[in-house]
């Protein structure tokens, strides 16, 4: 009878062993599966973060004004141009301040702007010079009066030499250097990291999904997902800091002051968009750090 | 790293080892020198006197590093080291392809016709070309004109082994606009030490 019961005890205790044994792999199982998922959540938020930002940023005709706004671009580029036809007109047989009229901050920003418009836009519309060479030849004309200069026929040549000379210049000082190889990349990838982003934030709301509702207990859905939105977050900070830490951006080799400084404030605003991604993504993990700590201490206690 | 070394080079040429420096100033290293006070100077020997390239500052592009004077012209340039826009329109410059003055090579200036060259107008065979330097002084005399095409290559001959001086700007003088025609005067070398390569 004795024998029997140690028998029986012997056996529900090597079945409660299998048991935990069984829960333990189980379990283990478990946290590994769901580490993969938070590893897959953090890349997902990562190329989710960039395609946003490009989307905001390389991939915006506003970025790119409002960039060239706050850099103060168009009065440098009209600065530039200014003292570049000082030097056309120096070479060209006019006095110096006969430069200074035919450039305005106006017209050089319009100028820009439908260039730019243009590259968005897909059009491969150059610099329109027509206004620009009206304005220049109406300015020798009255100029050769008021000098009294005969406009023969040999000078004739000559100034239409010049006035397509600084037509070459008027572009160039408008254009930026491969914007129109650019520009046309721009355009065809643009509907294609919009399908991306809509992929990337579906399969992010799959996998937070797969880990809140399979997750029994709810302090390890927190733990999850705050592990994938720190891994997202710090993959996100990586990038902008490495670039910034090695001090490229101020050593490009852009000689003109307008276009230095266009380039070093875009891909400097475009840095901060991405620390800010990095913010987002802090916030939502410490509120999900919160959640699994208050959660957790519920668990205990239960 | 070996791999990676190929996109590194590509990446340097777009990004420099410093700051970008953006004002534009030209560098002036200008300081005129007395005929006696030249480098190396052999006063025993009867051979032209020489200046040792490592005695001096060698000019770097669009440095100011002489002064050109013709004075029968009434032309007094500033000499920069290149023939920039912004070189052109403080001066006269030397094409960055042609060689310095006492470098035993042809020295080719140039200038804008209505302003520093503008004097070349009045240019005739004999008149003295007279070039200070921050290593030497250098005179020249003048041997020829030839009006041509800015197409023409034949109007000059860079490789030639033999000091002589081509000093050119757009043509005709006083027009408005822009030429396709070039005005080339030519000089053959006078005096000014020669430079030692070797020292």
């Amino acid at each position: 009878m004795q024998e029997n019961e140690i028998e029986k005890e012997d056996q529900q205790e090597s079945q409660h062993q299998h048991h935990r044994r069984h829960h333990h792999k189980k379990s283990k199982l478990k946290s590994v599966v769901y580490c993969v998922l938070s590893f897959f959540l953090s890349l997902t938020l990562f190329l989710f973060s960039i395609c946003m930002i490009l989307n905001f940023t390389v991939f915006s005709k506003d970025y790119m004004i409002s960039t060239m706004d706050s850099q103060g671009y168009y009065s440098m580029v009209k600065y530039e141009l200014q003292t570049r036809m000082i030097h056309l007109v120096d070479a060209s047989g006019f006095k110096k301040d006969f430069a200074v009229n035919f450039t305005n901050s106006y017209d050089v920003k319009k100028a820009v702007d439908d260039y730019i418009t243009s590259f968005y836009s897909n059009d491969s519309t150059l610099v329109d010079t027509t206004a620009f060479k009206q304005q220049l030849y109406q300015a020798v004309k009255q100029y050769a009066n008021d000098e009294n200069i005969e406009i023969t026929p040999e000078v004739e040549n000559n100034v239409i030499y010049f006035i397509n000379e600084a037509a070459n210049i008027y572009v160039d000082q408008i254009s930026i250097p491969f914007f129109s190889v650019i520009g046309r990349y721009l355009y065809s990838a643009s509907s294609t990291i919009n399908i991306l982003s809509a992929s990337l934030a579906i399969l992010t709301a799959i996998i937070v999904c797969i880990i809140d509702f399979t997750n029994q207990f709810k302090h390890r859905r927190y733990r999850y997902t705050c592990y994938g939105l720190i891994g997202g977050a710090l993959t996100t900070f990586t990038l902008p800091t490495a670039v910034l830490s090695l001090n490229m951006i101020p050593k490009v080799n852009i000689t003109t002051h307008s276009l230095y400084n266009l380039f070093v404030g875009y891909f400097n605003t475009l840095f901060y968009y991405f620390y800010i991604c990095v913010a987002v993504m802090v916030v939502l993990a410490v509120i999900n750090f919160i959640m699994y700590v208050k959660y957790y201490n519920k668990y205990r206690s239960a | 790293m070996p791999a990676a070394s190929s996109y590194l080079s590509i990446a340097n040429m777009f990004f420099s080892d410093k700051e970008v420096k953006l004002i534009k100033e030209h560098n002036n290293i200008f300081v005129p020198v007395e005929d006696s006070s030249v480098a190396s100077k052999d006063e025993t020997s009867k051979k032209p006197e020489t200046v040792s390239i490592s005695s001096f500052t060698f000019p770097s592009y669009e440095d100011q590093f002489g002064e050109l004077t013709i004075d029968d012209c009434q032309i007094k340039a500033d000499l920069f080291f290149g023939d920039s826009w912004y070189v052109l329109g403080n001066g006269v410059g030397i094409y960055n392809g042609s060689a310095i003055p006492g470098y035993g090579r042809t020295i080719l200036i140039a200038g804008h016709n209505n302003t520093y060259f503008n004097g070349l107008k009045h240019a005739k065979e004999g008149q003295i070309v007279k070039i200070r330097t921050n290593y030497g002084n250098y005179t020249y005399e003048i041997t020829g004109m030839k009006i041509t095409d800015n197409e023409d290559r034949s109007a000059y001959d860079l490789d030639k082994n033999e000091e002589n001086l081509i000093m050119y700007t757009c043509y005709p003088f006083d027009t408005l606009g822009l030429t396709d025609l070039r005005a080339f005067i030519y000089a053959k070398y006078v005096s000014g030490p020669m430079i030692d390569k070797n020292s």
